[in-house]
Formats: C-alpha cells, sequence, structure tokens
C-alpha cells in the first residue's frame, strides 16, 4: 500500500466508519478521532440510493435515475457496474456483521413505514426493517401509552396511502414500564430474557389476526434482536419486522454496535477528543496535542454533524480547516452547503460534501459510497499506488 | 324593531346563537338549544345571533385590548361576542417580549405612559398574578457615560417609580455572563408578563361569563341605522353570521385602520416592527435593560424557561408581522453585545416580530418617538356613526387601563351606569391545570404529557401549543410534533397531512432566521427526521 | 474551553449509551436528569427528580453529546440539590466516598463487617478490595539511556490497596529508563470521586489541594503519569475545565508504555505465550478522555495472543458506585454483560483493565484474573527473564 501505513479519520457517523473500514480492510491503520457518538444512531440504519428527485418526487427505480446524473455536479457519472459493485461488496460486509439485507442489491427501492403510517422508500435495508417491494396487509402493533408509534394514526394513514388493510393489535405495557420509558428503554428491556418472555405472552394473550405479518415499532432489543425476532415467530408463527422511529434510532444502535465491534477488533482506535484544526496530515486537538499520520480525512457530518459551521448571516465555514463554503440564504440552502468536491486538500466524505441535499432527496447512502469510494482512491493514488482503473473492475473489497 | 321582536322573526328564518346573561329560565333553555344548533351545524349561510341584554357588543380583535375590553363589559354586565381573524393572541400580543413594564423604559421620552405602566403594574399584579412572574428588573449602564442617568432618576423621583442602587459587583453575582465593563445599575419593579396565558384568562373568563369568543372570524359589515350601529356581518368557519349589536369596538391593533374603513373611518396608524430572538435557556434571571435612550437590542426579558431578547423598530405599512431576516438577527446580537459580550454563543431557538400598532400624526419619525399613550375614538363625533369606538396605541401593560376607559365611554353611550370593575376582580383561571400524574411525556423539552394535551385537544394546534407549550421548546417539534397531533381526533390521512404542515410551517417560520451556530445543526436534524424518518412530504415550497 | 450547557439538540444520543438506561427500567436517563432538569431548573429552581442518584458520572453520556453538552456534570448538580433524598446514613456513607484518600487512609482492609454493611447502606454481596501487599522485585538495569524524570501518580486507590501494582509500574518505568518519583506525598484525591457523590463544591475543593500538591512535589519532573483511568481523565480534563492548569504534561501509563524501548519488546516477544485469549477493557471514563483501542494495541505489541476488546461499555463498578447497596442490581446487571462475554470467548486467561476497581468488579464477576496493563507488562517482562509464571501469585 505504498508509503499509507496509517491514517485519521475525523468523524465517527456512517462516512467515517465506511472509510475505516475501507482502510482497515486494505491493512491500513485507522485512528478515528471523534468527540461525539456520531450520527449513525440517528437514523433507522438503512441506506438509501436515491428516494426522490429534484422535484420531490418518489424515485422507484435508483439506478435508472442514477444512470448518467453525477453525485455532484463537478464530478463524472457513476457507471451502473461500479454503484452495483459498491452495493454489492457493502452487502457482503453487512453480512459479516450479522445485518442481513434481503436483496443485495435490491433491484428497486423497496417501500418502509414510518412511524405515521406513510410508506418512503427505501433501499438497502437491516433485516429488521419492514420494506416490502408491494404494500401489503399488515398488523400493526402498538403498546400502551407507547407515544412514539401512533398506531391508530399509522393505520389509517397506512390503509389511506397504500391501499392495503392495517390492523391494530395495541398489546399493553410491560408492568415494569414507567411513563419516563423511552424507546430505548423498551428496547433494553426486550433484550433481557423476562422482557422477551413478556412479550411473546402478550402476543399470544393478544391473539393477532392470523397470517398478516406483525409490523412493531423498532424497539425489539437492541444487542440481541435476533433472538426477539426468532421468538415472535416461533411463537406466531407469521413474519414480523419493524419501523424505524425518531432519533435516537435503535436500528442505526444495532448497525453501529456491530460495526465498531468489527472495527474495534481489528484495531480501529478510537480517540475521544475535539478536534479543532485539520491539515493533509495532522488533526490539532483542543488541549493542544497534535496527531499526525499519512492522511487525514473529514467525516465531520456538514452542519448536523458539526463539521460544517453556519454563522448569523447564512455563512458556512468548515471549523476544522477554515474554508469558506459559501453562504445559504434559503433553509433549502442548508441542506446542499459543503464542500464541491471529496477530493479537497483535506479530502473530505459523506454530508460535507454539498451540492445535493440527502434529507429532502433520501441520498445519503449513496454519497457515504460514492465519497468514500472516492478519497480512497484518491488516497491510494496520492502515495504513488497505481491507482486502480476508473470505475472498472477493482472496487477494492471491504473485507 | 326591539330585540326580541327581531329574535321572533328570525326564528322562523334559520339559525341563531345567544346570549343569556341575567335572563329567565325560558331564555336560558331557548339559547341552549340555539347554542346545540350552532354547534352541530357544519356550515350555515346565514345565521342571526342574539342577545337578550339591554345591548350588545361586537368587539374587534382577540388580543390584549379586545379582551381587555370584553372583560371590562363583561364585569359591567354588558354582553360581547369578540371576533378574531386568527387565533387568540395572533396579533401583536402574542408577539412582543414579554415586559411587564414598570415604567422606567419611557420614564423619560414619555412620563404620562410611564405613569400609567407603573399603575397597571401595581394592578395587574394583583388581579393576574398567575400570569406574572415577579423577576424585578435593572437597568445597567454600560458604554459611554451621557446625562441620561441624571435625567432618568429625575424622571423616576418625578414618576414616583421606586429604583434602587446595585454596584457592578452585585450585578456581576446575580447575571451571569454580563458585560464586566457595566458601571452598576439600578432595581425597578419591572416583571414579566406571560403573554398567552393572560390572554387566555381573559378569554376563558369572558367565555364562562356567557361572551362568545369567535376566532379565526371576521367583521365583514357594520349595520346602521339612523346614524347608530344596529348590527354587524360577521365571516366566521361556520359561514356568513348577522348579529344584531348596539356597538362594535375596534380593538384590532395593527389592522385597526382597516376595520375603521368599515366605520367609514380612517385612522393614521403608525405601524412599526420589532424584530425578537428567543434564547432557548433562561440565561438571565431577571429583566435586564440598558440604562440608556431606548433603542434596539437593550431589553432582555427571562420568559419561562426561555429568554426573550428585543427589539427593534422599522417602520411599515402591512398590519401583518413580517418574517424577521437574518441580517435583522446579526443587527440585534451585535446591539446585545453590550450588555453580554458572548450573547452570540447563547443557544438560539427562534426569532420573530411583532407590530407596534401605535397611532399619531405621520410627521413622526420614528415610533420611539411617538407617545405610548393610547387613544379612544369615537366615530360617532367622527363620522357621525354612533356606536362604533376604536382604541389604538398604548401598550400591552397598561391594556387594562385602556380597556376601563374605553368601558366607561361604551357604557355611557348604551346607558349602562355600572362601573369598571377589573381592577379588583382577580383573574381566575376557570379551567385550572390539572396534575401530570402517571402521563408519558409528549414534550420533552417543555415537559408536556399526554394527560395535559387530551385536555385541550378539542382546540386547533395553534391554540394547543399556545396552552400548553407543547413544540415551543428547543426541538421546535422536531421529536414531538407527531406524538402530539395523533392525540387530535382522527382526520384520515389527508387531514393528518395538513395538520402536520400547517404546524411545521409555522414553527419554520421562526427557526430559520434563528438558525445559526448549534440552532442551525437543530434545524438540519428537524430536517432529516421530517424527510427521512417521519418521511414527510417536501411542503415548504420551492426555492 | 467551549461553554455549552445550552446547547442540547434533544438527539438523546446520550441515552443510547447510558449504562444505567440499559439495566435499570426506572432510571430516566441521562437527559431528563440533565439538560433537561437543568432548564427548567432555572425557571423554577427547586424541582429534582427521583433516582438522580442511580447516574454512574461515567461520563459516557457527555463522550456521546454532539454539541459536548455537560450532561454527567449537570447531573451532579442536579444530585448536589437533590441530596436529601438519600436518607441521613446514606448521606453519611457518600461524604465519606467522595473522599476515597481518607477511606483508604482510614480503612485500608476492606472486610467490612456485615452488620456495618447493613447499616450504612453497603452492599453485601459485592467484594470490598483488600490490601496488595508483595513486595516488587527490580527488573534489571535500564534498558535505555536515561529518558527523564516522571512523577508517577498514585491514586487513592492503589495507594491504600494496591501499593504493589505502583511499585511494579515504578519499576517498568525504571527499566525504561526513567526516574522515578512517587507523588503525592501524602494522600490527595482529584476529586472524582466527590462528584460521582454529587458533591461538585467538594470534587472542586479537594482537586485544588492536589492541585497545589502536584504543582509544588513535580517541580523537577519531565511528566506526570496516571495509573488510573478515571484520575487520568479527571486530572487533564476536568482540571482544566476547573481552572487547574498543570505546566507538566499529564499522561496514562500506557501511552509510555507504547513508548518503551525497543528492547523492551524484543524481550518480550522472545517469550510466546501459550494459545489463549485475553480482553482488555477500557474503563469507562477511559473512553471518554482519551477514546477507545489504546489497551488492545498495547496488549498487541506486548504478545499478548487474541486480545480483544471488552464489549460492554461499563463494568458496573463505577467508582465506588457497586460498593452501594442500592445499586448492586445495576452494578450485576451491567457486569452480567462481560461475564456473558467471557463464557462466549472460550479460554480467556486475563483481562487488561485500567482501573483498580472495576479489575475488583470485573473479578468478582467473570472469575478471570483481571488487573492493570502495568501488572500484566511487569509479569510478562519477568516470564521473559525466565523468573517464573506470572500466574504463580495467589489472588487475594
Amino acid at each position: 500500500m505504498g508509503t499509507l501505513k496509517q491514517i485519521i479519520v475525523v468523524g465517527r457517523g456512517p462516512a467515517g466508519l465506511y472509510l475505516s473500514t475501507l482502510a482497515l480492510a486494505q491493512g491500513v491503520g485507522v485512528t478515528v478521532i471523534a468527540d461525539g457518538l456520531g450520527s449513525c444512531a440517528l437514523w433507522g440504519g438503512h441506506w438509501d440510493f436515491v428516494s426522490r428527485d429534484e422535484q420531490g418526487h418518489v424515485v422507484q427505480d435508483p439506478w435508472r435515475w442514477w444512470e448518467g446524473r453525477p453525485p455532484v455536479p463537478e464530478a463524472d457519472p457513476v457507471p451502473r457496474s461500479v454503484w452495483r459493485a459498491w452495493w454489492q461488496d457493502l452487502a457482503r460486509f453487512w453480512r459479516q456483521l450479522g445485518i442481513v439485507p434481503d436483496h443485495e442489491p435490491p433491484r428497486t427501492n423497496r417501500w418502509l413505514v414510518t412511524p405515521v403510517g406513510t410508506v418512503r422508500p427505501v433501499f438497502l435495508a437491516p433485516q429488521w426493517h419492514w420494506a416490502e417491494e408491494e404494500p401489503r396487509p399488515v398488523t400493526l402493533v402498538g403498546f400502551h401509552h407507547f407515544i412514539d408509534f401512533p398506531v391508530e394514526v399509522a393505520a389509517q394513514n397506512y390503509q389511506q396511502e397504500t391501499g392495503c388493510r392495517a390492523e391494530v393489535l395495541v398489546l399493553p405495557h410491560p408492568p415494569l414500564w414507567t411513563p419516563a420509558w423511552q424507546p430505548l428503554q423498551w428496547a433494553w428491556y426486550f433484550d433481557t430474557d423476562p422482557g422477551r418472555e413478556w412479550l411473546k405472552d402478550a402476543l399470544r394473550a393478544a391473539s393477532a389476526p392470523a397470517s398478516l405479518p406483525l409490523v412493531f415499532p423498532q424497539i425489539l432489543g437492541v444487542d440481541r434482536v435476533d433472538a426477539v425476532f426468532s421468538a415472535i415467530q416461533a411463537a406466531l408463527g407469521v413474519a414480523v419486522g419493524e419501523i424505524p422511529l425518531t432519533p435516537p434510532s435503535v436500528g442505526g444502535l444495532r448497525v453501529q454496535r456491530r460495526w465498531e465491534r468489527w472495527l474495534r477488533r481489528r484495531g480501529l482506535r478510537l480517540w475521544s477528543a475535539h478536534a479543532v484544526r485539520a491539515t493533509a496530515t495532522s488533526v490539532e486537538l483542543e488541549d493542544g496535542r497534535m496527531l499526525t499520520a499519512d492522511a487525514v480525512v473529514l467525516a465531520t457530518g456538514g452542519i448536523l454533524g458539526g463539521g460544517i459551521q453556519v454563522a448569523v448571516n447564512g455563512a458556512a465555514t468548515d471549523p476544522l480547516t477554515g474554508v469558506d463554503l459559501g453562504q445559504a440564504t434559503t433553509p433549502r440552502d442548508l441542506g446542499r452547503l459543503g464542500y464541491p468536491r471529496p477530493e479537497m486538500a483535506v479530502p473530505v466524505v459523506g454530508r460535507q460534501v454539498g451540492g445535493r441535499d440527502c434529507d429532502r432527496q433520501g441520498m445519503g447512502g449513496a454519497m457515504i459510497l460514492w465519497s468514500g469510494r472516492r478519497v480512497w482512491r484518491h488516497l491510494e493514488a496520492a502515495v504513488g499506488e497505481e491507482a486502480p482503473s476508473r470505475h472498472e473492475g477493482n472496487v477494492g473489497r471491504l473485507s | 324593531m326591539t330585540h326580541t321582536e327581531e329574535f321572533r322573526e328570525s326564528l322562523e328564518s334559520g339559525l341563531f346563537i345567544g346570549h343569556n346573561i341575567g335572563r329567565s329560565q325560558w331564555h336560558v333553555k331557548v339559547t341552549e338549544r340555539c347554542e346545540r344548533l350552532w354547534r352541530t351545524q357544519q356550515r350555515v349561510e346565514r345565521c342571526w345571533v342574539f342577545s337578550w341584554g339591554e345591548a350588545m357588543v361586537v368587539v374587534v380583535g382577540g388580543g390584549a385590548s379586545g379582551l381587555g375590553v370584553a372583560w371590562d363589559l363583561t364585569l359591567r354586565g354588558i354582553p360581547v361576542t369578540v371576533v378574531e381573524a386568527g387565533e387568540i393572541g395572533a396579533g401583536t400580543s402574542g408577539r412582543f417580549h414579554g415586559l411587564l413594564h414598570s415604567g422606567a423604559r419611557y420614564v423619560v421620552a414619555d412620563p404620562v405612559s410611564a405613569r400609567q405602566c407603573y399603575q397597571e403594574n401595581q394592578i395587574l399584579r394583583r388581579v393576574a398574578g398567575a400570569a406574572i412572574e415577579d423577576t424585578g428588573g435593572y437597568f445597567i449602564a454600560v458604554g459611554e457615560e451621557d446625562d441620561y442617568e441624571a435625567r432618568w432618576l429625575s424622571a423616576m423621583r418625578d414618576a414616583g417609580i421606586p429604583a434602587v442602587p446595585v454596584e457592578a459587583s452585585a450585578l456581576n453575582a446575580r447575571i451571569s455572563g454580563l458585560n464586566p465593563a457595566q458601571r452598576g445599575g439600578y432595581w425597578v419593579p419591572d416583571a414579566v408578563l406571560e403573554g398567552f396565558r393572560l390572554l387566555y384568562l381573559l378569554s376563558d373568563n369572558v367565555a364562562a361569563r356567557g361572551g362568545k369568543i369567535l376566532t379565526h372570524s371576521r367583521l365583514m359589515r357594520v349595520h346602521q341605522r339612523n346614524g347608530r350601529v344596529v348590527g354587524a356581518t360577521l365571516h366566521t368557519p361556520q359561514g356568513m353570521v348577522d348579529l344584531a349589536c348596539d356597538a362594535v369596538v375596534n380593538a384590532a391593533g395593527p389592522w385597526a385602520g382597516g376595520v375603521a374603513r368599515l366605520f367609514s373611518d380612517t385612522l393614521s396608524m403608525h405601524l412599526a416592527a420589532g424584530v425578537m430572538l428567543l434564547f432557548a435557556y433562561r440565561r438571565v434571571p431577571v429583566v435586564v435593560n440598558r440604562l440608556a435612550y431606548p433603542g434596539d437590542g437593550d431589553i432582555f426579558v427571562p420568559h419561562g424557561k426561555t429568554v426573550i431578547f428585543g427589539t427593534t423598530d422599522v417602520r411599515q405599512d402591512a398590519p401583518e408581522p413580517p418574517v424577521p431576516s437574518r441580517a435583522e438577527v446579526e443587527a440585534l446580537l451585535r446591539k446585545g453585545q453590550d450588555l453580554f459580550p458572548d450573547i452570540a454563543a447563547w443557544r438560539a431557538l427562534r426569532a420573530f416580530s411583532g407590530v407596534r400598532p401605535l397611532y399619531a400624526n405621520e410627521s413622526a419619525t420614528s415610533s420611539r418617538h411617538v407617545s405610548r399613550d393610547f387613544s379612544i375614538i369615537n366615530h360617532g363625533a367622527r363620522v357621525g356613526l354612533d356606536g362604533a369606538f376604536s382604541l389604538v396605541g398604548g401598550k400591552w401593560t397598561t391594556f387594562r387601563l385602556m380597556a376601563e376607559r374605553l368601558g366607561d365611554e361604551v357604557a355611557r353611550y348604551l346607558k349602562v351606569s355600572a362601573p369598571c370593575r377589573t381592577a379588583e376582580m382577580p383573574l381566575a383561571d376557570p379551567r385550572p391545570r390539572g396534575s401530570a400524574g402517571l402521563s408519558p411525556v409528549v414534550c420533552e423539552c417543555e415537559g408536556v404529557t399526554v394527560q395535559e394535551l387530551s385536555a385541550w385537544k378539542e382546540v386547533g394546534p395553534d391554540e394547543w401549543r399556545a396552552r400548553t407549550w407543547w413544540a415551543m421548546g428547543p426541538c421546535q417539534g422536531t421529536m414531538c410534533l407527531h406524538r402530539g397531533l395523533s392525540l387530535q381526533p382522527a382526520a384520515g390521512a389527508e387531514g393528518w397531512r395538513r395538520r402536520v404542515e400547517a404546524v411545521r410551517a409555522e414553527r419554520a417560520r421562526g427557526f430559520w432566521p434563528a438558525a445559526y451556530g448549534d440552532n442551525a445543526r437543530e434545524f438540519q436534524l428537524q430536517q432529516a427526521v421530517r424527510f427521512q424518518t417521519l418521511g414527510e412530504e417536501d411542503a415548504d415550497g420551492n426555492p | 474551553m467551549r461553554e455549552t450547557w445550552d446547547a442540547c439538540l434533544k438527539c438523546t444520543l446520550c441515552v443510547s449509551q447510558c449504562p444505567v438506561v440499559s439495566v435499570n427500567t426506572d432510571f430516566p436517563g441521562p437527559k431528563a436528569l440533565g439538560p433537561e432538569w437543568y432548564r427548567r431548573w432555572q425557571a423554577s429552581p427547586g424541582e429534582v427528580m427521583n433516582h438522580v442518584h442511580d447516574c454512574t458520572f461515567c461520563q459516557l453520556c457527555e463522550a456521546a453529546c454532539p454539541v459536548a453538552v455537560p450532561v454527567a456534570h449537570l447531573i451532579a448538580e442536579h444530585k448536589a440539590h437533590a441530596l436529601s433524598q438519600l436518607g441521613w446514613r446514606n448521606r453519611l456513607r457518600d461524604s465519606l466516598l467522595a473522599r476515597p484518600h481518607r477511606v483508604g487512609q482510614w480503612m485500608p482492609v476492606g472486610t467490612v463487617p456485615p452488620l456495618v454493611r447493613r447499616w450504612g447502606g453497603l452492599s453485601r454481596r459485592v467484594r470490598f478490595p483488600s490490601r496488595r501487599r508483595g513486595r516488587v522485585a527490580e527488573l534489571g538495569p535500564a534498558l535505555s539511556p536515561p529518558r527523564g524524570v516522571v512523577g508517577l501518580v498514585q491514586d487513592c486507590y492503589s495507594r491504600a490497596y494496591d501499593p504493589e501494582l505502583v511499585n511494579m509500574a515504578a519499576a517498568l518505568l525504571r527499566l525504561w529508563g526513567y526516574q522515578v518519583r512517587l507523588l503525592p506525598k501524602s494522600p490527595g484525591c482529584c476529586g472524582a470521586a466527590a462528584m460521582a457523590q454529587g458533591r461538585p463544591a467538594l470534587a472542586h475543593r479537594l482537586a485544588g489541594g492536589l492541585w497545589a500538591q502536584l504543582a509544588r512535589e513535580g517541580q523537577g519532573c519531565d511528566v506526570l503519569v496516571t495509573l488510573n483511568a478515571t484520575c487520568d481523565g479527571t486530572v487533564r480534563d476536568e482540571w482544566a475545565r476547573d481552572g487547574f492548569g498543570l505546566s507538566l504534561p499529564v499522561r496514562p501509563f500506557d501511552a509510555l508504555a507504547m513508548e518503551a524501548p525497543a528492547a523492551f519488546w524484543e524481550r518480550l516477544r522472545l517469550f510466546s505465550m501459550p494459545d489463549s485469549v485475553w480482553l482488555t477493557h477500557t474503563t469507562c471514563r477511559g473512553k471518554v478522555a482519551r477514546g477507545d483501542g489504546h489497551l488492545l494495541a498495547l496488549a498487541a505489541r506486548a504478545g499478548f495472543p487474541s486480545v480483544r476488546p471488552v464489549d460492554a461499555a461499563c463494568c458496573g463498578a463505577g467508582g465506588s458506585y457497586a460498593f452501594k447497596a442500592e445499586h448492586e442490581a445495576t452494578a450485576e446487571a451491567l457486569a452480567e454483560a462481560i461475564r456473558r462475554q467471557v463464557a462466549e470467548e472460550g479460554a480467556v486467561a486475563g483481562i487488561i483493565t485500567d482501573s483498580g476497581t472495576c479489575a475488583l468488579h470485573i473479578e468478582d464477576a467473570t472469575g478471570v484474573a483481571t488487573h492493570h496493563p502495568a501488572y500484566w507488562l511487569y509479569h510478562r517482562y519477568r516470564e521473559s527473564l525466565g523468573e517464573g509464571p506470572a500466574n504463580e501469585r495467589k489472588r487475594s
């Protein structure tokens, strides 16, 4: 790997973890510097390709949509075969983590149910998600006093939006429940043996409509979710799925815990520190310490992650590099602020790259894949290695 | 034609609502039946409204002055119908800094108004204590010295408003983050007025005594006979309503000019917008004013868990409050640095503006030079329409006094001898908040539970927010909007979408100009939750 | 330092990392007890919440926070206002535990009679520390030319219960070419324990005292080296926040170990260890102050075979948290995750961790020898010298 032995990744969200994985898989040492948990646990754990076009219309076939479209205006479009290889590789990697997407990569976007019963497109989703190619009749399962998933509203919205039947099943709350419980507390409870038993008993007692899939809010355990799923499936013999909720997302948390476990076991070093300045080969920390490496990558998460600061007048700056990133004059501009491309003096990945509103268009996953791959190839090329031929063949395996 | 005759006539013609103040059992029964009809009717083309009182007054405007007048007249036994175009407090009264003036701010430029403020300050503490937090306030000297302090002190003495000197060190100990260069100041009896709380106390008490509060309704026409007001046509969500009445009071604040045109009169209003910035935490424990000629960005008012900082003064023509721009927020913050050098790092929440409805001659250059005193206009004397009155100018703090003077005028006109009682009659909450009990928290920022929200679920989202403070905290509904709205009666998928969009749009207006620093991150978190987790449609309109 | 106590985004990531929330169904979590409570407190002082004393002050919430809200510090403030929730006996107990250097001085042997435990609100199941005296042999002449003077900071726990560890660390440092001075001369405390007991003012006072001691006695040293991760984080992060800056760099023992002379590592490699699994556990406060993976890197470098990180973020010891009767269940439930991992990993030969109380608690829960990296390095080096297997010493 030439002289590339050690890199520093600033940021612990999915873009930072993805780049770290690419590096570790190629035998390059990685130090992640983060002053927070990162954004993995803010989202459900699924990765989007593209969900909506610029006008806000739903995109069903993301493959076709990306055909001939560059990820950012300054870049070239990515050929379908390359996208495919990247997604395939990610899905293979997920399997190692015990996250099993149904089809890899999917042929089209699938329909993910939201906490209010509407449906939105989603691309690569973990096995827990209730994400179907076509909406179908379901039983939505709520719990008494579980306000993050208003099951009656959700059922009504689901029926009217998809035309499919949605039965409602409201289970009581567990005896240990207190009004302070948030989704996480439920999830931790279902991680325990008594919690799982309680859920099985409650479901048996409630007599759910036979044969319809049971769709729960995403609280069926954290580390032991697979055991909870198996227990319900064994007890009732129906399909089970979950709906990702508002942050902190249990699904994202599951993914992060598995992913970081994998990375830690391969020697990832995580520095808990606040970086204040970055150059191509060094990072200065708040307490004055200086870390150096062969390369530094910023995966600092755009505005939400703190990688881009917005002043009162709308001016945007990267606090680590001081680079001026333009000015927001409308609310919409905020979503698109960022660097024009990933291969900057200090390379950037994920939401640090601007030009696309990943929230409105639902394309965060695609941008992570693309920017991560671009930066990785850029780093390899920068140390004198022959760059892999553009787009073709060699996409580098994560594992 | 007497009211009773009109009533009998209209019994045959359609629908009606009525008032039942001090009438017989028969009247009450008929009234109840009418009420039921009124309520059950989804939409009516035409509706007659009656009262059996000697008189009936329509008050236009559901803000402090309108509801103040309604409360004043109600206590005099005069039935009222309040007509409000939006929600209660949708105009200026819900968009102010929350300061219950001691008068100290105006004492140099406008001693009359200052004296009124001080008197009213004392009265309101007595009768509306539930809506007032007695924090006290400081006037703090900072920046270049001038003669203002001396003039201010002598004016304070003349006006009889107490002012106690406070050492700079004592101020630093009490208020963190204060400019170390401040030169000390004075304690004054400023206080914090919870505007919405007081507005709802007024409207609930008016309604509890039989008054009608019609929100989302407008006055369309004033009927006159022989130069006297005899009725009004209202546009209500249920349809057009003709209402027999004996007087119309225009208390529409910035919209007063438009309402006066219905009296065929013109009012020269001096409208000026003031921008305010709301901070997410209670950074200052007391009211903080700058001891200087009143200017921009010199008031900090702790309001519940937040601080309101204001304000500016921008002349404008339209009565609608403009959405503040980021440039205005920036300018305001620069001013605020004189008192609090680190203010730009305080976590912002929202920015909003209110329109001061001052009444003055056109020559005034700035509204800060226009008297904060109020005026009562009898349109009978001006354009020959008896029974039409306007209440313009004034301040939140003096709303009760304004209402009293207008009430006197209306009572005189209606030949009602009952005196004003608002200075003695405490405003008790007719529907007190129950204890939260074992109920899940819907809005974590403001600690609003399912139980508290359920108590008000029949009202619209805006009133719901203003009454419970749901979705008003630092996350601006990011985490709780769907939890809250799902407690309202089912409305179908389309209805759900509309409700969500309405609340989002209302919150976004004030959120955006304050979306800088950490609040910009909050803004982006909300975008992500809306479009990714909740799959909301993009209803913000294209850029 | 950024003053960001009002920055909370309500993302609730802090709750997702709270060890207590994950096992205690009554605990409202850091967001409610910290920033949300504080916001309410400013408007209406006097309101405190139940269960606030169940927080371990691990600070993982703060480490998770994207906007640097001092969540745990706000909870410590909350605890301070809620001391009356504890009975007077628990208050007395906590005021002792807030001064661990005094406890160590007065009660160097951790055998607490059951009656006293019950009366004093102490756990009757958990193991209390007892003093490890063992003499420590020097490791031979220095492997490097003189490298300077190290002020080795003895934490309250090691000074009172594990002087052996201090001597081992000193022996290693001398081997690596350092002169070692043991600091502070008389017992002092960094204040971490007082913060955990909800006494921020006391913590500030204690920190000031130790700071003055270290500043005085550290003159002539080139670097201060900490053994205990909690003290390390407190001295570097917390003190800086409180204005107790030290002119000397403060570094954890394992960071210095990574810079040990090449001859040291070569020597270790000569002696290969039998096939076995080793776990590293970075204490929660170590994760907060420094991050994760440092112990793992050290162990891998020292040639420990099959080193893996403990997956659980917190072992449940929480300083003196696990010693309290009311926290027994939480502490045990947290340790249970480590016990499960040990069972799943198979033959775990030892666990490496950088805190005495964590080691005690983990060893108690798993039955696997759990020690500070200095202990393991010391014994591994002795083995490489052919001076007997590390495990011959009986565990107390």
